[in-house]
């Protein structure tokens, strides 16, 4: 496996290298070589150390030392480049001058932080609306495998919401709460302008900088699709000053299950099922051995590796820039073996090159190449997690094939029975699976289930953009940019023949195949135009938009192969006479838009922005006479420390006050034609006893030529204050968010026949406070940074048509409804019975009758739990003394409700949390909090608030111990940089959760989000890395 | 210059409209304007009534025999399907999905039916045959909702949007409807050729079928001699008769037999087994296989238990066949007659006979496996892990034609057509010919005869019995345990027939929202 992966990544090392050596123009210095030398300093007259000076066209320069000096050797008609980071550079012919003083002039762009806000880049000082940032720091050394769990805890505003830790999984980003009833609440994603709808090919080294767009002023240059938010990715480039820089990282990460619940052992859980009557104590004699008390977590899970590397390669001048990588992850997940794996091999190229004075082009480009193996979970009919859990402790793990128990033997002498199931499952050392006499859920041995199944996918992506910038004019840019996706995806699932109970076997093997390709593009023009006044100044930016998507696939099944062996597992090696299915097509979308933005500033002190974005979509979204669309925004700034009454006080260095209003846009859930009525054929019907049908053909639904997107409006009103010498940062938003026309279905009176019908008839209201908070100090060579952040989001669907009480989402088998999308509550809330108190005579729950009718009805059903957080937080404290560094980060959820869903009540067999065994009532526990075993009600018990638990948390996420070894020691074997660390991630968790994980308990991130079927936990990371750069 | 030369293109190109580009043909569809012309086009459509009749028989199914006194829900457990519970045990509401799912479901085949009616011209021998049949299914349809639901909105046509909010329909109106559409539905539909002539014209409506439906539509009104007609029509065209042997008439064997007056097909098509009709409806009733150490020989293995006869049915059948009554034996079995099988034992090397034991108790069982709707092996689609059934799903057998028409003749005074119907149905069943007949004989023989079969409850509410049959139904719920007792596993404080609403079903919550003209019926 090694030796597969790391072949490619040094061929493609060396193909990178050699690129790198070929960029710069060759020039011969075959001039007379003059020596000079200078001193370099900014405005203020402080020597600038480090800084580069080379003559343009050179390939090699120096950096300037400790006092700002330098010496070198020049043509003697050269001109001499100064650069250094913040300032603007220097270009002074030499002429007959040997020594210079040159003064670099404060670069605007640099001196303050520049946020990327859409075509365009912003000062951060004049930005307007309310922008998160991250920086590539707190994206560098974490052990996480995607970048958008690097945004958790980071900022105020954000939340990121797992449905499982399992290797390659994705997460959802979440900006200022849900706003609709759709799936459709994903912000969209760009990554250098190039709209992507999942981050996971990209490694987190890769990156530069994330914006997150959270206003709807900032995010109306996105229109039509910026309802859920922005999110802006910009990778890395080789921009800098000074020479280039080779770099390569390395972590290997130790993963552990955090927490095992505590389940009941084998004497509770006989205790429990015989005083439930599911069975007696003859049963357990004739069928227990008296010993075995297995602890399914211990068979399931096990210590598991992750590795990965990462080589990269920088360089620039001010011509042009270069930055190449690639990146390698290695991981391995929890589950013993290896059925829970991702790979991926990552390659970043980003150039660009100002070929003429007025013509900047360049690309960047990201291929990758993945692959990932996966185990079931969250699902009440097979979760390899909750196995773990409802696995009776009686079974054995492992039997060794002579000392199988009776009732498998019988099995295995049976012709019938072998024919079908041929043997049971074995481990690779030839003992047997346990196989449970007690629980016949679909939940069975944790190994079979990994066993008896193989899903693998795997696939690859190329991803990138070309650009050119014009400058015909001073202040004007236009930029003309492509953006690309190709990328192609392979599935393949493989069930083998197994059996673990009557309910649960597979006497026929499947196997499956999918694959799919798709093509998407994107061309952007636009303009910038900057004019400067005396105090005004001005951005004028307008552009258009095109883009075009397909993706096409095809499946194929089989279920019997000409040899069932490793090597045959494969279409192409199905049996003639197997049952085969197939399915295949295509999507096809486009989309096109005009949009402009003019920004306004006077003295730098009033600011004012205003974003007008017209989109339109294709005919598969809406009709052609409303597919237009008009999306408008405002927001203002005051810099209030820029006024006279202001200066001169030494508390606070900076203060703005903004406030901004917008629309946006839902494009997601449209598409499909819902908006017309066509002749599908979608019934067959065979009439007669062969296998030949008739197809049948019906209107496809009732039109609603009506339609249109969902539109969210916005108004936020922020500060932003920096204390102490810029010291202290401080800002603070409060938004409030109203999104209007939810596509919900409705449903006419059934007489008409029609099923349902699409109509935009809900909305939805957030609101909540943004906070962030920074300090950066020193005491001596101790420097310290802590920076915390705190979001509040409060959610509540404000309308609804009149005709739905309620939407209906979460299940579980035969319960529906568990949660809910209702006026006057939040999204999704929990909806269930309520547990009143156990009635001490007869052990059975009692729940609160809210109709007071007498009975416990679905009527009685209320709102038992949220999974929306009150609030959400992270804290990162990071301090160095000398060449030590620690970083620490934590990051929370407070409020938020987990609904525990383990309990099917048709398999009342299945084991179930030690607390319920604890708190039962018995002839002697009387006062007992939770019913005796097998009591009346017993199924509105398991969907009562008796199991919606506080998912509230606290994770200390990153406890890191790094050393960069000095300087002077590096640079005798030529190295910049070194620094090594260890770091122990997701160690610490505070909840009172009984569960697994409480970050990673939903099944979904809408609807199904708190419903605990079973996710895979994110485990604990032990770490150990370096971080070389010469 | 160059640069303004290279700028000009670019300003050029941004002009460049792509509207053009955005508009994508929608594949897979045809257009409703141009439809319905052809007789394969009528073909098409007809095929999708049939298709969506077949769809609905699992709730049609589960709602009118859980609303009946011959079974329980069942199940793995209390709660495994609350909603089949509310029904069994009278404590349903106007939510009930499985109410508004049957409401539903049975105006979908109206409202294909009306597509069919309202725009194909039937101006060919293939276009009358599907407007005849398109008649027939919504007229049959729309017997069920007047039987099960009374003054329904009377959908007689596909509804305009400005029709959206009909009001309760005019009962003696619909029913007159009803009539009109199957006599002329009658006139031109096909007929068999002879007792076997099912199997050539398939999976469709026969003029006999419309007749039958005409005659039970009806006895619903109480007009027993025309119903007497119609139904004799049926049975004079001597292209019916009872199969043989009992325990074969719900099997795949008799699949287009001569018993059967309309069935839905389902075949034996394992690369499309997952849309052969109602699937999982076999597993569901199949007896709880994860309670049991087995099932009998021949059983599919799987079983999720739903569906278990009451004692009060045994003991109808107990007062009328005796215990080893022909028709008993192959409607259920008690605890002991459950079976089991031979197995080797290892210990004594001999083949002993092992009785299936309950591993768990059996929830909602009075001691009685079902046996008439077994789940066997051979009937089992390959490639669907037991979720779909070859046997065709019958929705009227010809037994029910003889026993209306008895009902029928007897209440409109032929005593002699009467007996003869009903006795042909009791020598079937191996039992003494009846010499004498009242309403009481029919209603006991219908009850053990069409037990599971749909008929029970609007027969109960028909013939005015329901309030005293089923005033204690779902008062509590039984398990069996191993030993072959019975424990009350729930006891309902809400439960039972209730005279003055239960004789109705209530329509749909959903339905009273957004149908503001339509008054509930009375009691919910």
């Amino acid at each position: 496996m090694k030796k597969l992966i790391y072949g490619p990544v040094i061929r493609f090392a060396l193909l990178v290298f050699s690129f790198l050596l070929i960029l710069p123009a060759s020039v011969t210095a075959q001039d007379t070589q003059v020596r000079i030398s200078g001193t370099v300093v900014d405005q203020s007259g402080l020597p600038l150390p480090g800084a580069y000076v080379t003559a343009v066209g050179l390939q090699r320069g120096v950096s300037t030392d400790q006092d700002g000096n330098f010496d070198l050797s020049v043509p003697q008609n050269a001109t001499i480049a100064v650069s250094y980071v913040g300032f603007k550079t220097a270009e002074i012919p030499v002429g007959d001058r040997r020594v210079f003083e040159i003064i670099l002039e404060e670069d605007a762009l640099f001196l303050e932080d520049v946020v990327v806000i859409g075509y365009g880049v912003q000062r951060k000082s004049d930005v307007t609306g309310a922008i998160a940032k991250i920086n590539t720091d707190d994206l560098e050394n974490r052990s996480v495998a995607r970048v958008e769990e690097a945004l958790q805890g980071k900022t105020a505003g954000v939340q990121i919401i797992t449905t499982s830790g399992a290797p390659g999984k994705g997460m959802e980003i979440r900006v200022r709460g849900i706003s609709s009833n759709s799936g459709s609440v994903d912000p969209i994603i760009l990554v250098d302008g190039l709209q992507v709808s999942d981050m996971g090919y990209l490694d987190p080294n890769n990156i530069e900088s994330i914006e997150v767009l959270k206003d709807a002023a900032s995010a109306a240059i996105y229109g039509a699709q910026a309802g859920n938010g922005v999110v802006l990715v910009t990778t890395r480039s080789g921009k800098q000053a000074g020479e280039g820089r080779l770099f390569y990282d390395f972590q290997y990460v130790l993963n552990d299950l955090a927490k095992v619940p505590d389940v009941m052992n084998a004497s509770q859980y006989m205790d429990y099922m015989v005083e439930a009557g599911t069975f007696t104590r003859a049963e357990f004699d004739q069928k227990y051995d008296g010993v075995t008390d297995t602890n399914w977590a211990n068979v399931a899970f096990e210590t598991s590796l992750m590795q990965r590397h990462s080589l990269g390669f920088q360089g620039g001048n001010e011509k042009g820039s270069f930055f190449a990588s690639v990146n390698y992850l290695d991981q391995n997940g929890i589950v013993a073996g290896d059925a829970d794996v991702y790979h991926r091999l990552t390659g970043q190229v980003n150039a660009d090159y100002k070929i003429k004075k007025w013509l900047r082009v360049g690309m960047t480009s990201s291929i990758e190449k993945w692959d990932t193996r996966s185990v079931s979970e969250s699902s009440e009919y097979g979760s390899l997690l909750a196995a773990v859990l409802a696995m009776d402790p009686l079974t054995p793990s492992l039997y060794s094939p002579s000392e199988l128990p009776q009732f498998m033997k019988n099995n295995q002498n049976d012709p019938e029975w072998v024919a079908l199931y041929n043997d049971y499952l074995k481990n690779e050392n030839g003992d047997y699976y346990g196989v449970s006499q007690f629980v016949t859920a679909e939940q069975v041995h944790p190994m079979i289930m990994r066993d008896a199944t193989q899903s693998d996918s795997w696939g690859a992506n190329l991803l990138g953009t070309f650009f050119a910038d014009f400058t015909p004019i001073k202040g004007l840019t236009i930029t003309s940019k492509l953006g690309y996706r190709l990328g192609y995806n392979n599935s393949k699932t493989y069930g083998g023949l197994y059996y673990a109970n009557d309910m649960v076997y597979r006497s026929k093997m499947t196997l499956s195949r999918s694959a799919g390709n798709n093509v998407y593009y994107q061309w952007e023009n636009f303009a910038n135009y900057d004019l400067e006044l005396d105090n005004h100044r001005i951005n004028f930016m307008a552009g258009v938009s095109f883009a075009e998507s397909r993706n096409d696939y095809a499946s194929a099944g089989t279920d019997k192969l000409t040899k069932d062996l490793p090597l045959f597992r494969d279409i192409g090696y199905s049996d003639p006479t197997a049952n085969r299915t197939i399915g295949g097509g295509f999507g096809k979308s486009a989309k096109m838009s005009y949009f402009g933005r003019i920004s306004y500033s006077y003295r730098d002190k009033y600011l004012l922005q205003a974003v007008l974005r017209r989109d339109a979509f294709d005919t598969s979204v809406l009709p052609v006479e409303k597919r237009w669309g008009t999306f408008p925004s405002v927001s203002a700034g005051w810099v209030v420390s820029k006024e006279g009454f202001m200066q001169g006080n030494n508390i606070f260095s900076y203060l703005k006050l903004r406030a901004s209003w917008g629309q946006n846009g839902n494009i997601g859930p449209l598409g499909g034609f819902r908006y017309r009525t066509s002749i599908a054929s979608n019934y067959t019907y065979p009439f007669f006893n062969e296998i030949a049908y008739n197809i049948g053909s019906a209107p496809t639904g009732l039109t609603n030529p009506d339609i249109r997107w969902e539109t969210s409006e916005q108004i936020d009103i922020g500060v932003d204050l920096r204390m102490f010498n810029d010291r202290l940062t401080f800002t603070a938003d409060f938004y409030t968010k109203e999104t209007k026309d939810l596509l919900v279905a409705t449903t006419p009176p059934y007489e008409t026949g029609v099923s349902s019908t699409t109509v935009n008839a809900g909305n939805v209201h957030n609101h909540g406070f943004e906070f962030e908070l920074g300090y950066t100090g020193n005491i001596g060579d101790f420097n310290y940074n802590i920076r915390g952040n705190l979001s509040t989001v409060t959610n509540e669907v404000t309308y609804l048509d009149p005709s739905i009480s309620r939407i209906s989402g979460g299940s579980y088998h035969t319960y529906s409804g568990l949660t809910a999308f209702e006026v006057g509550y939040p999204v999704w809330y929990m909806r269930g019975y309520q547990l009143d108190h156990i009635d001490s005579q007869t052990g059975d729950p009692v729940f609160v009758d809210h109709t007071g009718d007498g009975l416990v009805s679905d009527d009685d059903k209320v709102m038992i739990g949220s999974a929306l957080p009150d609030f959400t937080y992270g804290i990162t404290i990071n301090m160095s003394w000398k060449g030590l560094d620690l970083t620490l980060f934590g990051a929370g959820s407070q409020g938020n409700d987990i609904f525990s869903l383990l309990n099917r009540v048709d398999r009342p067999q299945g084991n179930k949390l030690a607390m319920f065994y604890e708190g039962r009532w018995t002839p002697d526990n009387t006062n007992a909090i939770y019913p005796r075993p097998g009591s009346n009600d017993e199924d509105k018990f398991w969907m009562s608030d008796a199991n919606v638990f506080d998912g509230s948390y606290f994770k200390i996420k990153q406890i890191q111990l790094g050393y960069s070894l000095p300087q002077k020691w590096m640079q005798k074997i030529a190295v910049n940089s070194l620094r090594f660390y260890v770091s122990l991630d997701d160690w610490f968790c505070f909840t009172s959760y009984p569960g697994m994980d409480p970050e990673a308990a939903s099944y979904g991130s809408t609807y199904g989000m708190g419903l605990d079927k079973g996710a895979y936990p994110m485990s604990k990371k032990t770490m150990f890395g370096l971080n070389i750069t010469f | 210059m160059k640069k303004y030369i290279i700028t000009f293109i670019f300003g050029l190109l941004v002009l460049n409209s792509c509207t053009e580009r955005l508009n994508i043909e929608q594949w897979g569809v045809l257009s409703e304007e141009t439809f319905y012309q052809t007789d394969e086009q009528a073909m098409e459509a007809i095929t999708a009534v049939y298709d969506t009749w077949r769809g609905q028989y699992f709730n049609w199914y589960y709602l009118k025999n859980m609303l009946a006194d011959d079974t329980y829900c069942g199940g793995g457990g209390r709660g495994d399907n609350s909603n089949f519970e509310m029904i069994n045990e009278y404590r349903f509401s106007t939510a009930s999905t499985v109410v508004s799912s049957a409401f539903s479901g049975l105006y979908s085949i109206i409202y294909m039916s009306n597509l069919i009616v309202d725009r194909v011209e039937p101006d060919t021998d293939i276009k009358a045959r599907v407007v005849g049949e398109a008649k027939t299914a919504r007229a049959w349809a729309m017997t069920e909702l007047i039987s099960l639901w009374g003054p329904v909105p009377f959908a007689d046509h596909v509804l305009g949007a400005d029709e959206y909010q009909l009001p309760n329909g005019d009962i003696p109106a619909m029913w007159a409807w009803v009539e009109q559409n199957l006599t002329e539905a009658a006139a031109v539909l096909p007929t068999k050729s002879s007792i076997n002539g099912q199997e050539a014209i398939g999976a469709r409506l026969t003029k006999e079928a419309a007749l039958a439906f005409l005659g039970k539509a009806q006895i619903f009104q109480k007009k027993y001699a025309e119903a007497a007609t119609s139904l004799k029509a049926v049975i004079n065209s001597n292209k019916y008769a009872l199969v043989d042997d009992f325990s074969q008439v719900l099997r795949a064997t008799t699949d287009f037999g001569s018993e059967n007056i309309f069935e839905s097909n389902a075949i034996d098509d394992p690369d499309n087994a997952w849309s052969q009709g109602t699937t999982a409806f076999s597993l569901m009733i199949n007896w709880r296989s994860d309670h049991l150490t087995g099932m009998p020989e021949g059983i599919w293995n799987t079983g999720w238990g739903f569906y278990n006869p009451t004692k009060s049915l045994y003991e109808a059948f107990i007062e009328m066949e005796g215990p080893e009554g022909h028709r008993l034996i192959n409607t259920m079995k008690t605890r002991d007659q459950m079976g089991g099988g031979w197995a080797f034992n290892w210990e004594t090397y001999e083949m002993v006979y092992v009785p299936i034991e309950i591993t768990t108790p059996l929830y909602g069982n009075e001691g009685f496996m079902q046996w008439k709707f077994r789940f066997p092996e051979n009937e089992v689609v390959t490639n669907s892990w037991g979720f779909s059934s070859s046997t065709n799903f019958r929705w009227m057998r010809y037994a029910e034609v003889l026993l209306l028409a008895s009902e029928a003749c007897l209440l409109s005074g032929d005593q002699a057509s009467a007996l003869n119907y009903i006795n042909q149905v009791r020598v079937r069943a191996q039992l003494e010919p009846l010499g004498s007949l009242t309403l009481e004989d029919i209603k006991k023989e219908k009850r053990l005869e069409l037990c599971f079969e749909c008929c029970r409850y609007q027969d109960l509410v028909r013939w005015g019995d329901a309030a005293s049959v089923l005033a204690q139904q779902g008062k509590t719920i039984p398990a069996l345990h191993n030993d072959g007792t019975v424990s009350v596993a729930v006891t309902n404080t809400d439960y039972g027939f209730k005279t003055g609403k239960h004789e109705l079903l209530p329509f749909p919550e959903h339905e009273m929202n957004v149908n503001q003209n339509l008054t509930q019926n009375p009691g919910w």
